[in-house]
């Protein structure tokens, strides 16, 4: 039975196809008609589908009668292509004994799949490639492969090209699957043990855990216990993925599905936890994930003080399948009760924070993105300061130390000027330069993190014309001259927009960033006057004049309710609008103010 | 001097126009033929015979002739259309009887006739001293027409007359502006109601500025166009009483302060609205269906569309918007009286916020804005909506 089943994962990079092709292969097994074929089907998030972007595709089971004449179960489990989400890839792999590489064919590799391809070499998986797009007029698949050949060491004579656009090479795609990933080797008799992948939280069936059976197996009604909290549940449902959620009686080892279980307790179904049965549990857990840490942080905030209640609840329910996200309380002075949190990126943060808006209803507003400074202070002792408003004072603070990443950035020759002109404004330290082709070029600098999440991707794209690919990880704290800028509207510092910057930074930053909110801020009836300063010194000020007009000349009989329509959507209008001090400030302000165009 | 508690108003829809002016998106129908007006009349006749008959009898203290250019009516008309009234609500001195008239189509003979017929205060649509503003406006008249048909209101025995100006016309100047209040004052109104251009994007003044050819002008020389208003008005005696109008003491309009009151009136004619027993609604605007509904009384013709029911929370909202646009202001132990809410306390942090920025201030008894803050006014009034 087991060499009948094959696990694997598809890695790509943002826009070489991984949606595309996953819709081939489920129209290819059969697996969906044409009827209920719509695009990027696997695509949960309508917000995936709205991006055009795959943060992670749902697992899926398809049946496939191979080339040998016999039938195969393929369980497609996904990775994310985004440099965020990089810890997600791992623990998808470590469900898989083999991967799906798709590049495109005028692309090449970009650097993320690159981490992500050496990640899964790491955990010993098999690599099946794919040269992807051989339709597109810039398609040079041969070159590609030769460049996979040469990067990864893959036998080109055994990579695919394919167009799952035009559907060319799909079932090329199935038999190299099934030819080169190894089925599972799991003990069926042995004690169950399964690792949870992904779960979410389900109003009517409670958590829903995803997961991989290693050994064992388990059924429709057994007691099952969670191996790191020890709590026991029935399984209630128990199926797999069709792509839709179909039941089965039992799930054995090699096999990949679902069970809810009536788990109230969101906390209680923790990714990367291994499932064992009660009356005859595993003696060892699964090895599991690594605990990730959150890079980037920022506040929180409900429009409606009322809503923070359900913030809160909204903010569990997510923490459910997404370990990775970080909250505690905060407050704010001009903001109020919210929530400081952490993400793994920008990306994820703006993932998150639309999906509290629009899954949960509510209004949020988010303060600027940082990093975590690690500051020693003048008595010897050491600080972690995320949040900008618990900044010590000067005369504390003997070192400032800041985050550090190392960025692999691959792009084709003639961009490297361009990309080191950028690094070095971002105050980068080149540490190497590589051709990885005659053509293209993986070159690594050191950079504050910092630095990253100010639009140092976007600058990336716009000045390699889309062609540079960007990896980061991790390397360590390093000392920084740092500050902290604050903003002063009408003479009262407003804490949400405080930011730490670089001294040499400093003045630039005060006057984009006063610039910006002038241009933001709408005139009200007040003078607005809006500064930027370090400690008590202002470096930059702008002023908003007072609003001149806003009347309704004529108000008689006839029109009353007309007018008074207008003014309750002038009063709506309010709600987009946070009252500090005396000064309304749009919700947007906040992240505009982050975003600094250089170019 | 009218008693200001408890009266209602009477406002009449005359939708004729001999021409439709460049700014404006009211309903109206060029006129054609006199026959119409008689048609007009007699609906109008028979939507009075109607509406008085489920009437609660509270006393009328003022009628209001608008339009449309309610002075293509004949004075036999007016009269007849008067007559129906007295006769059905009861129209008891002291009265303010009001007509619009357009200066292009107004004599002294006519004018004495319709003083005779019982109007006994006239607005003029003016609008502007200057020919070149006229014309951008589409108005009929020149600048002359309107100083003959002011004199000849007086002539004709009128001592209650009201001009309308309109300032934000593209290319006014401070100086065009001072100019045409100057021209104004000269003819002594006794009232004179100046509003800003109100630019309507299906008007043929709108489509201009739309395609580039005129330009309105920055809010801020709006502003300016406004002060000086208020300042050079204020010399000569005439006293701002609400937004946009301004009188000599004692000839305020009391047709206009009634709705300014949130009191209850009743539209008559074809588009007019009505504000009875809480309930603000729209007659039909189209002239044929209303005609036609005439013919068919006893039908409810009037009753073309609801604007709206108001609760008692709506009802003080709305006083509260309107009154504030007077400068009397809301008299606050009134309002405890009419709708039990004791708005200094409701609304205590805005106003306290509004008197610190100096928009607003309590006097007398009185919650009112200064001044100052009229132009900036949708600001304030907007807080005060639920």
């Amino acid at each position: 039975m087991q060499s009948n089943i094959r696990n694997f994962s598809i890695i790509a990079h943002i826009d070489h196809g991984k949606s595309t092709l996953a819709d081939r292969l489920l129209q290819f097994t059969g697996a969906l008609s044409e009827r209920e074929m719509r695009e990027q089907f696997l695509d949960k998030m309508d917000l995936e589908r709205e991006k055009g972007i795959t943060i992670k595709l749902q697992p899926v089971r398809l049946n496939y009668r191979a080339a040998d004449g016999q039938d195969y179960i393929l369980n497609l489990i996904d990775t994310p292509g985004h440099v965020d989400f990089s810890y997600e890839v791992s623990r998808s792999l470590a469900c898989c004994e083999g991967a799906l590489l798709v590049v495109d064919a005028s692309q090449g590799i970009e650097a993320q799949t690159l981490a992500n391809v050496y990640m899964a070499m790491d955990l010993n998986l098999e690599i099946v490639g794919a040269v992807n797009k051989i339709d597109l007029p810039g398609a040079d698949p041969e070159k590609v492969k030769q460049e996979l050949e040469e990067v990864l060491g893959l036998d080109k004579n055994d990579i695919v090209a394919i167009s799952a656009k035009l559907g060319i090479g799909i079932e090329e795609v199935l038999e190299a699957i099934i030819k080169f990933i190894p089925p599972p080797r799991g003990d069926e008799q042995a004690p169950l043990q399964a690792l949870i992948f992904d779960s979410y939280f389900d109003s009517y069936k409670g958590a829903i855990c995803y997961f991989r059976v290693v050994s064992g197996q388990v059924r429709k009604g057994d007691i099952i216990r969670m191996m790191s909290t020890g709590k026991e549940y029935e399984v209630i449902e128990l199926g797999v993925f069709t792509p839709y959620m179909t039941e089965v009686e039992v799930l054995k080892a090699g096999e990949v599905g679902y069970l809810a279980a009536g788990i109230k307790n969101v906390s209680d179904t923790k990714v990367g936890d291994t499932i064992t049965l009660a009356n005859r549990p595993a003696a060892e857990p699964l090895p599991g994930y690594k605990e990730v840490k959150p890079m980037v942080y920022c506040g929180l905030y409900p429009l409606e003080n009322n809503d923070y209640e359900r913030l809160r609840d909204a903010l569990d329910k997510l923490k459910l399948n997404d370990a990775s996200l970080f909250y505690e309380p905060e407050t704010s002075e001009a903001l109020g009760f919210g929530f400081r949190c952490g993400f793994l990126g920008l990306l994820h943060l703006e993932i998150i924070k639309e999906r509290l808006e629009r899954e949960f209803d509510l209004s949020l507003l988010a303060t600027a993105p940082g990093v975590i400074y690690q500051i020693l202070l003048t008595d010897g002792s050491i600080i972690y300061v995320s949040n900008p408003t618990h900044w010590p004072a000067p005369q504390k603070i003997e070192q400032v130390f800041e985050p550090f990443v190392k960025a692999s950035i691959m792009v084709p020759n003639e961009y490297v000027g361009p990309v080191m002109e950028l690094c070095q404004d971002k105050r980068g330290i080149f540490v190497n330069m590589e051709y990885l082709s005659t053509q293209r070029v993986m070159i690594t600098y050191k950079l504050p993190l910092a630095e990253i999440l100010y639009d140092f991707f976007d600058a990336l794209k716009s000045r390699t014309r889309g062609y540079a690919s960007l990896d980061y990880e991790f390397i360590g704290y390093e000392p920084g001259d740092l500050v902290k800028l604050d903003i002063f509207l009408n003479g009262e510092v407003v804490d949400a927009l405080s930011m730490i910057v670089h001294r040499d930074r400093a003045y630039y930053r005060a006057r984009n960033v006063t610039e910006k909110l002038r241009r933001i801020i709408p005139r009200q009836m007040y003078e607005v006057v809006i500064q930027a300063g370090i400690g008590s010194k202002i470096i930059a000020r702008e002023t908003i004049k007072a609003m001149r007009k806003d009347v309704l000349a004529k108000c008689y009989g006839g029109d009353v309710t007309r007018k008074k329509k207008l003014l309750e959507k002038q009063k709506e209008g309010k709600k987009r609008m946070k009252q500090i001090g005396r000064v309304e400030v749009p919700k947007d302000a906040f992240l505009t103010v982050l975003k600094v165009d250089n170019d | 001097m009218i008693n200001q508690q408890d009266y209602r108003g009477i406002y009449i829809h005359i939708p004729f126009c001999k021409a439709k002016c460049n700014y404006c998106d009211f309903y109206s129908v060029p006129l054609a033929d006199g026959d119409w007006l008689e048609k007009y009349t007699r609906g109008l006749a028979a939507e009075i015979q109607q509406r008085a008959s489920s009437y609660d009898g509270q006393p009328i203290r003022t009628v209001y002739f608008g339009g449309g250019t309610p002075s293509l009516l004949t004075p036999a008309q007016i009269e007849t259309i008067l007559a129906k009234l007295d006769q059905a609500f009861g129209l008891h001195s002291p009265m303010e009887i009001t007509m619009e008239a357009n200066p292009a189509t107004v004599d002294q003979k006519y004018l004495r006739d319709c003083r005779r017929a019982g109007i006994n205060r006239l607005s003029l649509g003016v609008q502007s001293f200057i020919d070149r503003e006229l014309h951008l406006l589409g108005r009929l008249h020149s600048a002359r027409d309107s100083e003959e048909a002011v004199q000849a209101a007086f002539a004709a025995g009128f001592d209650n007359v009201n001009l309308d100006l309109i300032y934000g016309i593209p290319g006014q100047t401070t100086g065009d502006w001072e100019y045409n209040l100057h021209r104004a004052m000269a003819l002594a109104p006794q009232h004179l109601s100046l509003y800003l251009l109100q630019l309507e994007p299906h008007t043929p003044l709108g489509r201009k500025v739309e395609a580039g050819q005129l330009y309105m002008l920055e809010d801020e020389e709006e502003y300016q166009l406004y002060r000086t208003s208020q300042e050079l008005l204020a010399q000569k005696n005439y006293r701002q009483y609400e937004i946009s109008n301004f009188a000599l003491p004692g000839k305020e309009c009391h047709h206009n302060l009634l709705y300014w009151d949130s009191r209850e009136y009743i539209g008559l004619g074809a588009g007019a609205v009505s504000f009875i027993n809480r309930v603000r609604f729209r007659n039909t605007a189209r002239l044929e269906q209303y005609l036609q509904a005439a013919g068919d009384y006893p039908l409810n013709f009037w009753q073309g569309e609801i604007l709206e029911e108001m609760d008692e929370e709506q009802r003080w909202v709305d006083a509260v918007i309107l009154g504030l646009r007077t400068a009397r202001g809301i008299n606050l132990k009134d309002f405890y009286r009419r709708f039990g809410v004791d708005l200094h306390q409701k609304y205590a942090e805005v106003i306290q916020e509004m008197k610190t920025g100096g928009f607003m201030i309590i006097r007398d008894g009185y919650l009112r804005l200064t001044p100052s803050a009229y132009f900036i006014s949708n600001q304030i009034l907007a807080r005060f909506i639920q």
